[in-house]
């Protein structure tokens, strides 16, 4: 009787182990090194494409949680990494040849609110990358985020449509209308907050028909043509091809990027990701200014009073591009 | 007594040891979500919290919802578990495995399926949008049609199953006594099949309750309009635990018990 009860704890506790060890880093890798969270960008390492063993170290692969409108950004910075077999992805200099080799970093890309919930949840990531002050906040706040945020840029929203633009949306208060088909973010997510605070002081009620999770997948949305008029980023609108509209409010509404690491003390190569990002060379940057974010006296803009979370600021960073 | 009667006494010959052991520790996984929720339900705010104007929104969007997507699943799954089960269907294989592929499918898969076909843009969606100017994606309806369509393959398939088992006799009977179809339809095969029908139904209804992916994907996520209980779940989770919490135990208690008439009525069959 005591061997089956003996029995029975070992294959329980075995089998915790199995639904645990799922999510342990740190353990020896499988053949394949993948994050499958939301939308990700995931970057495969195989076992077998490591060709200079002693150089790199598969385990110090770093975990990037970031607001999705930088999908792009990221794309950008991993984009055919296969310099020194696929372990290095390539960094972008200014004539956008490859340049010096740059560790690589896996990506999980969702809405800021959801990632700060994932963090909650006990995911282990690096280097956390929201979308606003307010988000970076609560996850400071809570203890989830242990290293010091860097603003590293800004993003405002624009008045996106459908391409050829069907419903004639021309300005804000177009989104009161009820027979067009208008989308937002939800609140909880930055491009939400942020959309909520410029519709506020633009004295508009909105007539929204869904609330996204993220703001991509409010801009894809639009490209998909369901919706007829969202308030998106600018970056994501430029990146989409989609048209868009600037009222001379929106510059003056702008969200603030802000990175962190999540340890307290993270290692060199969660340091070195970080500083792609706050460099003024860095390949994150450059990334960042490639898709149309403002990275202007950003890089030693660290926040520590309270008041720099707040993300209303009225600096013109940047004018609309049309 | 004779050869002919039932033994009085069936020897069951139980299972070896070990799998019983595996069968043991498969049960204590499976109930062990349920007590992650039971343990963090707070009973006492749970009521406040079910008060809430959120939840009760969202409450409202799932009944309705899951009420009509029934009805959908009922009014159009009859029809084919007929056809599959009395026409003598040339591609039988292969229209059944059509009928029975959102039961397969992953929901956000369907949901971007439906996207394309009944989305502003898709290639039925469109001419509906263009000539009456009406559209699905964001609306209840649209939801009604994420939920029927992963549902809807339930109810067919017990209803088709139940067909089958139940035979021909009694429509034969009925049409040589002179029944049109319509009259056997209606006073034959239909009474035969009532409990397959409230089965079929209640397991739709079960699986509509529960849908989320293909919701979220093809109808969107908005309070009062689209945002079902599971997806306010979702959404609390990130926000307002408690919510997330509360929202869940009742809607386990829900599925426990639609599980318990069900097993009713499977055991009466």
């Amino acid at each position: 009787m005591s061997i089956r009860l003996t029995a029975i704890c070992a294959l329980v506790v075995l089998s915790f182990h199995l639904f645990v060890g799922c999510t342990n880093r740190g353990e020896p890798p499988d053949d394949t090194h993948t994050v499958n969270v939301d939308k990700v960008n995931t970057h495969t390492v195989n076992a077998d494409d490591i060709v200079d063993i002693h150089t790199v170290n598969v385990h110090d692969d770093v975990l990037v949680m970031a607001a999705s409108s930088l999908v792009n950004v990221l794309d950008m910075m991993q984009a055919s990494g296969n310099v020194a077999g696929k372990i290095y992805a390539r960094g972008i200099d200014a004539q956008g040849k490859s340049s010096v080799a740059k560790p690589l970093f896996t990506s999980i890309v969702a809405g800021s609110s959801t990632l700060v919930a994932q963090l909650a949840a006990g995911l282990e990531a690096d280097i956390l990358i929201t979308a606003d002050g307010n988000t970076m906040k609560q996850a400071v706040l809570k203890g989830y985020v242990q290293g010091e945020p860097m603003m590293i840029a800004s993003n405002h929203l624009v008045l996106a449509t459908v391409v050829g633009n069907p419903g004639d949306v021309s300005q804000l208060t177009d989104l009161e209308q009820q027979h067009l088909l208008v989308g937002l973010c939800d609140s909880e997510v930055p491009c939400g907050a942020l959309a909520g605070l410029l519709l506020n002081d633009a004295n508009v009620q909105a007539n929204a028909d869904t609330l996204e999770r993220s703001a991509r997948s409010l801009a894809s949305r639009l490209v998909l043509g369901e919706l007829d008029a969202g308030l998106i980023y600018l970056t994501d609108a430029l990146a989409l091809n989609l048209p868009f509209v600037c009222t001379p409010d929106m510059p003056e509404h702008i969200n603030r990027y802000y990175i962190a690491s999540v340890a307290a003390e993270p290692s060199s190569s969660v340091l070195n990701v970080i500083s792609e990002f706050t460099a003024i060379d860095g390949s994150g940057a450059e990334a960042l200014r490639i898709n149309g974010f403002s990275t202007e006296s950003t890089q030693t803009d660290s926040i520590k009073a309270e008041s720099h979370y707040t993300q209303t600021d009225s600096i013109k960073t940047h004018g609309c591009v049309q | 007594m004779g050869v002919f009667s039932k033994p009085s006494r069936r020897i069951v010959i139980t299972p070896p040891k070990a799998v019983v052991f595996i069968a043991c520790v498969a049960f204590m996984l499976m109930c062990l979500p349920l007590l992650g929720l039971v343990q963090r339900t707070s009973w006492s705010s749970l009521v406040d919290l079910l008060r809430e104007d959120s939840v009760r929104e969202s409450l409202r969007v799932s009944l309705m919802v899951i009420v009509s997507a029934t009805v959908v699943c009922v009014v159009l799954g009859l029809p084919v578990a007929l056809v599959l089960a009395r026409c003598h269907l040339r591609f039988y294989r292969a229209i059944r495995a059509m009928v029975m592929l959102p039961m397969a499918l992953p929901p956000v898969v369907g949901g971007t399926a439906l996207l394309f076909a009944l989305g502003r843009k898709g290639i039925v969606g469109e001419r509906l949008y263009q000539w009456f100017g009406l559209q699905l994606p964001f609306t209840m309806s649209g939801a009604v049609v994420a939920a029927a369509f992963v549902s809807a393959p339930f109810f067919v398939a017990t209803v088709e199953s139940s067909l089958r088992q139940a035979g021909c006799e009694v429509e034969d009977s009925a049409a040589t006594l002179g029944a049109g179809p319509w009259s056997v339809l209606f006073y034959a095969t239909i009474p035969s099949i009532r409990s397959a029908i409230v089965c079929g139904a209640c397991l739709s209804w079960a699986r509509a309750v529960g849908e989320f992916g293909a919701t979220l994907t093809f109808a969107g996520n908005f309070p009062g309009k689209t945002r079902t209980l599971p997806m306010e779940v979702y959404i609390s989770l990130e926000h307002n635990h408690e919510n997330a919490v509360a929202i869940s135990f009742v809607m386990m208690l829900v599925s426990i018990f639609i599980l318990a008439v069900l097993q009713d009525r499977w055991m009466t069959k």
